[in-house]
């Protein structure tokens, strides 16, 4: 994705990603992150049990729990009502 | 209510985009202009072996022009590239839902957010060219006026009053896309400053206070 993101953006982005189970690999390309800052958020919603961490044999996955539901969706109703107020004009 | 969501998103982009697109335009014919109007003033000096004052500021404006139009073009395609890139994931999220709608609000709010001061500057540009060009139609009209009271209706006059409408008509037209523009752009910085207060009930919801 071109252009910044706030760290809110990101996360609401990830936790939306890894409903179904993901690696680490695959959240970073996705979500457009650089390693370094792809660790310090995966970091951040770990410790708010918001993404459970999945380790089997072969590799490490993440998963978003049932907690995280409530940050996605007041995330998804508060970003929504951004587009009540359009400028005044259509082409 | 989730409809309505997406039926807003999908006439801002269009609009948004028409304005680029508008704006790319106007770009060209500033440049085009700046092109002809300093060519044939620098021309009629070498010929007539003289150098009056109007025709060396119309010279100057013409570079002035010149110069704009391309720094306009390259912005322009810029901010273009963007908003294309949104309008394309957003036609294959027709049947979304909120939380896809959510994902392009994300995407538009860092295409602006990349491209504010581009913005900015399409404003402040806008005005400029659009005065500049006011001014260089008003004179070419004005002098074809003077042409034709003096010495009847004759080709050469005409064509001049035509060149001084044409950029008389991209002058209003740069204010107008520059005024749209600054509309939009209002629109945006104050859906920046709500997405810092969002940020506060985020982090709430976070626990990270």
């Amino acid at each position: 994705m071109k252009g910044r993101r706030t760290s809110f953006e990101i996360y609401w982005e990830i936790l939306v990603y890894c409903r179904e189970p993901k690696t680490f690999t695959n959240i970073i390309n996705r979500c457009d992150l650089n390693s370094r800052i792809g660790q310090q958020h995966i970091k951040f919603l770990v410790d708010k049990e918001y993404l459970l961490v999945q380790k089997d044999e072969e590799r490490t996955t993440y998963a978003t729990t049932a907690k995280a539901q409530e940050y996605i969706t007041l995330f998804s109703k508060m970003y929504g009502a951004l587009f009540d107020d359009l400028p005044g004009f259509k082409l | 209510m989730e409809f309505e969501t997406r039926e807003k998103f999908k006439t801002e982009l269009r609009s948004f985009f028409g304005l680029t697109v508008l704006n790319l335009i106007i770009g060209a014919l500033m440049l085009a202009l700046g092109i002809s109007l300093a060519v044939t003033r620098l021309l009629g000096m070498v010929d007539a072996g003289q150098f009056d004052p109007l025709s060396v500021l119309m010279v100057g404006l013409g570079a002035v022009a010149i110069g704009a139009g391309f720094y306009w073009i390259i912005q322009i395609a810029e901010i273009m590239d963007g908003v294309d890139d949104i309008r394309t994931a957003y036609d294959t999220l027709e049947n979304g839902s909120q939380e896809q709608a959510a994902g392009l609000t994300i995407k538009m709010l860092a295409h602006y957010r990349s491209n504010k001061t581009i913005i900015s500057r399409m404003v402040v540009l806008g005005r400029i060219g659009g005065a500049l060009f006011l001014i260089v139609g008003g004179l070419g009209m004005i002098g074809a006026g003077a042409s034709i009271l003096s010495s009847g209706l004759m080709t050469e006059n005409l064509g001049q009053l035509v060149g001084g409408m044409v950029a008389f008509g991209v002058g209003v037209a740069g204010l107008l896309i520059s005024r749209y523009f600054s509309i939009y752009s209002k629109v945006w910085d104050a859906r920046l400053e709500e997405t810092a207060r969002i940020e506060n009930a985020l982090e709430q919801q976070l626990g990270a206070k």
